[in-house]
């Protein structure tokens, strides 16, 4: 078993950090490298590592009252003069991806890649975008509470701002204490178990223990080869990748087409999106609670996990191949075989740090939905829509192009996926985009497919960045560097 | 209708590159309307390409000596030719012009289409392994299949049928039937180890270790989008030892016969992607041509070969120069050399440019039965009556 440097590592790669249910991020520009550099050693001390957490006398574990992370774009390592030599192409040219002279009006062929288009194409984002300002780090504060939260970002706005550096934008963002996403589906019921971590004591989910260098640098990974690393040697181990997205969900929009779809039936409504999902509202999936909801078994995190779908629903008439869950991680479902499957697939995973932001969903809109759909013609009345809310998605992984990219694009948005034709994720694929082509969604059934047509696209890209997450020998370096 | 590559290569007049370049491009920017060659037309081609390719030493990778004309294509080769006379004379003429060796012909010659015919005839290699993912199944025929599934797909839909398959799948499952073990090519992969030995002596069977390097991409050669269907051609020097060559070629003619015999289910060696692929030695034994079109990207198509098929990468691209030698399980060094190796091509035309593999394969059983059904004399008397 290999044995992690988690003292070197930040700690957001291997904890979500649960208990500290109320975050910010700060996105940096940096000034005059100078004062960064005095302001990222002074943070250094601060940063919040992986090294397991002191335990009380009576053997439960004290956790920290803060917890605190920082990751670069490859711009702002530019900026203090850090070398790129060994760095992912993907990294270096950031996630527009703009190749030299080509049509700034055209989505790059990453942005294809990624499914960044219509609404969501880069020119239309708030961070990120080419209209928006530079940005060159992510500063990650988490707190237990928002007065916490406040003194944290207070202290650090006034550091920032004596050190010359300019914030582009703070983005608050919570994890809710139902840990619903703003849809109203439970939330982070899937991570892969990294090799050598204390989270996650059993793979509930079938699948093997993955290997740390599919999540951190200098480490092997499920080729038993160590990741592209830095040529620097102390970025070279214990950094890692991180993608920021911020994905706006419309919460009306989607609601409405279930609605529409189910002739304004609650109940038809709630299983129509269940099969688009793939689970409940609850996290129960599809697979084990086929005809109604079990919200005891959505609640039981080890059981609600534990399912594989070639030997009890190869066919996808309980979750459906076109669903979000069973593209995002297809499990021992893709060809030829069950096994190859599991290796295939344990080469493309991720980790998800996602928070919400907004508006935290509500159960009572469940209400609301069931008793004002009906009254207004199938139209679903949701309160507060106005309010912007959706993830502020922070996704790990060593490789981009093999991992994060490659999920989006062969997985999410091909939609020749699993022998599909013409089904892209209908949760948060880039369906709608364009509007010569409609994309549906087949839900396997007997004795035909049902088919819910011409999708919309319900979540949106606002912004986003790659970066990278040096570890604490790399934040170091950065730091000293002159 | 049984199925056929042609494979065509022919040298380039030096000084008249840029001038089939700039034919060539205009072909494939349009590739249905434009005025030189228009593939729909030529009916029985289900895919093909131009391609300038080079030798298989990349250390000149803008080398562009020789055009790689390719199609997969109904019947013989000849009368494809003819086809492809008939139908599109002056722009064969205006592609072809460029290359050396061409007859001095004009298309309004009246001896055009034999003096065609003998020029291809001079310069077509033959093709050591040749798999298709829905062999004698003809274009005409996967056309059919496409507009029969859209008509049945779309009365499905229809809006009064859904009380219907809402009852029945109500309906208590009948008793699932045991499906037996399914055909398989478990044979062959007993037989992996000591073809291993045979053919891949080179390539250590220790799993790859160490740190990997970033791929040095070229996007214009990876990064191209196709809306679902994609091509590569890959040429590759083979190991000049001339063990390596013979080891080649038994290879690829096992690996042909497995095409043939074993891998006929739509997959090649577990690769589900694949509509058209084929290997060649060409130049007297000195290069290996690839080609293939395929489902999805690049990325996905490469994790593929080393996630599924790694052992038959070994035993062909093992025997061939710079290949890494802990074989394609080196995952960034097997990525690399396929980047210095592959080609885009020019022209790239598939008759049926919507549908993967799979849906092809999902066609052809749906008219099947719906033939076979329709095919009962009681039934057919039956219909006769309505």
């Amino acid at each position: 078993m290999v044995q992690l440097e988690y003292n070197q590592i930040q700690g957001i790669i291997l904890s979500g950090y649960g208990h500290l249910r109320f975050n910010s991020y700060l996105f940096l520009q940096f000034g005059e490298p100078g004062p960064v550099r005095q302001w990222l050693t002074q943070l250094c001390s601060e940063v919040t590592t992986a090294a397991p957490w002191e335990k009380n006398p009576d053997g439960s574990k004290i956790r920290p009252a803060t917890c605190t992370n920082i990751a670069f774009t490859s711009e702002g390592l530019a900026r203090l003069d850090v070398s790129q030599d060994g760095f992912i192409t993907e990294f270096k040219e950031g996630i527009i991806g703009a190749l030299p002279g080509q049509d700034p009006a055209k989505p790059t062929s990453r942005s294809i890649r990624l499914g960044d288009t219509g609404q969501s194409a880069p020119a239309n984002w708030e961070l990120g975008g080419p209209k928006n300002e530079p940005l060159h780090a992510m500063l990650m504060l988490f707190a237990g509470s928002p007065d916490d939260l406040n003194s944290l970002r207070e202290r650090h706005l006034t550091a920032l701002g004596q050190a010359g550096i300019k914030v582009v934008m703070v983005q608050d963002a919570q994890r809710p204490e139902h840990n619903r996403e703003p849809f109203g589906f439970m939330d982070g019921l899937s991570q892969p178990t990294v090799e050598g971590t204390l989270i996650g004591t059993a793979t509930a989910d079938h699948q093997p223990i993955i290997k740390a260098g599919e999540f951190v640098l200098g480490y092997e990974n499920e080729y038993n080869l160590f990741p592209p690393q830095p040529d620097q040697p102390e970025l070279a181990r214990n950094g890692t990748y991180l993608v920021y997205r911020k994905l706006e969900q419309d919460i009306a929009a989607f609601w409405n087409f279930v609605y529409q779809v189910a002739n304004a039936d609650p109940q038809e409504a709630e299983f129509i999106g269940a099969k688009m999902v793939g689970r409940w509202r609850s996290g129960a999936p599809m697979i084990l609670a086929p005809d109604e909801d079990n919200p005891d078994l959505g609640s039981d995190p080890d059981k609600s996990n534990d399912f594989i779908f070639t030997k009890d629903d190869k066919l996808g008439y309980g979750c459906p191949i076109a669903s979000h869950v069973r593209r995002t991680n297809p499990r021992d479902s893709l060809l030829p075989t069950p096994e190859a499957s599991l290796t295939s697939v344990r080469r493309h995973r991720i980790l998800r740090r996602g928070r919400v932001y907004g508006p935290a969903y509500d159960q009572d809109v469940v209400k609301t939905l069931t008793e004002v759909a009906q009254s207004h013609n199938s139209k679903v009345f949701i309160p507060d829509t106005d309010s912007p809310r959706g993830l502020a998605q922070i996704l790990i992984n060593a490789d981009l192009k093999r991992q994060f990219e490659f999920i989006q694009q062969s997985w999410v948005n091909d939609p020749k996926f699993d022998g599909l034709f013409d089904d892209r994720d209908p949760i948060i694929g880039n369906n709608g985009d364009d509007p010569a082509t409609s994309y549906n969604m087949a839900i396997g059934r007997r004795p035909v497919r049902r088919q819910l047509q011409k999708i919309p696209r319900f979540v949106n890209v606002k912004g986003g960045a790659y970066m990278f997450l040096p570890g604490m020998a790399g934040l170091r370096f950065i730091a000293n560097r002159v | 209708m049984v199925q056929n590559p042609l494979t065509v290569i022919v040298n380039i007049k030096p000084a008249e590159r840029q001038a089939l370049s700039d034919v060539l491009t205009i072909i494939g920017q349009d590739i249905r309307h434009n005025q030189y060659l228009r593939f729909p037309e030529i009916g029985s081609t289900h895919f093909a390409r131009f391609v300038m390719i080079g030798g298989g030493d990349r250390s000149n990778r803008d080398d562009q000596t020789r055009l790689y004309f390719s199609s997969n294509h109904d019947g013989d080769w000849q009368s494809y030719i003819d086809l492809l006379v008939r139908q599109a004379a002056p722009g064969l003429h205006e592609i072809f012009r460029h290359c050396e060796g061409y007859p001095a012909i004009s298309p309004a010659d009246s001896n055009f289409k034999q003096r065609f015919r003998d020029f291809i005839a001079a310069n077509k290699k033959p093709t050591d392994t040749f798999y298709s993912g829905y062999p004698n199944r003809s274009v005409k025929e996967v056309q059919s299949y496409i507009k029969v599934r859209k008509a049945l797909g779309d009365l499905i839909n229809q809006p009064q049928l859904e009380p219907l398959f809402e009852a029945v799948s109500h309906l208590p499952l009948p008793q699932p039937k045991r499906s037996g073990t399914p055909v398989s090519s478990a044979g062959l992969e007993l037989l992996q180890p000591v073809l291993h030995r045979l053919f891949t002596p080179n390539i250590s069977d220790q799993p790859a270790s160490g740190i990997s390097r970033e791929v040095d991409t070229r996007p214009d050669q990876t990064d191209w989008l196709y809306t679902v269907q994609n091509e590569m051609t890959v040429v590759s020097a083979i190991d000049p030892d001339p063990a390596a060559l013979k080891r080649l070629q038994q290879f690829l003619w096992i690996i042909n016969f497995a095409a043939r015999w074993v891998f006929n289910k739509g997959t090649l060696g577990g690769i589900a992607t694949i509509h058209f692929a084929r290997w060649a030695i060409i130049d007297n034994g000195t290069n290996l041509l690839f080609e293939s079109n395929y489902d999805g990207n690049w990325e996905q198509y490469i994790g593929d070969f080393v996630d599924k098929a790694s052992f038959g990468m070994d035993g062909i691209w093992g025997n061939c120069k710079g290949f890494p030698s802990r074989g394609c399980k080196d995952l960034q060094a097997f990525k690399q050399i396929i980047i210095d190796h592959q080609v885009r091509a020019h022209v790239f035309y598939s008759a049926y440019r919507y549908e993967s593999i799979r849906n092809v394969l999902d066609y052809i059983a749906i008219s099947d039965k719906l033939n076979q059904l329709l095919d009962q004399p009681e039934l057919a008397d039956w219909l006769r009556r309505l």
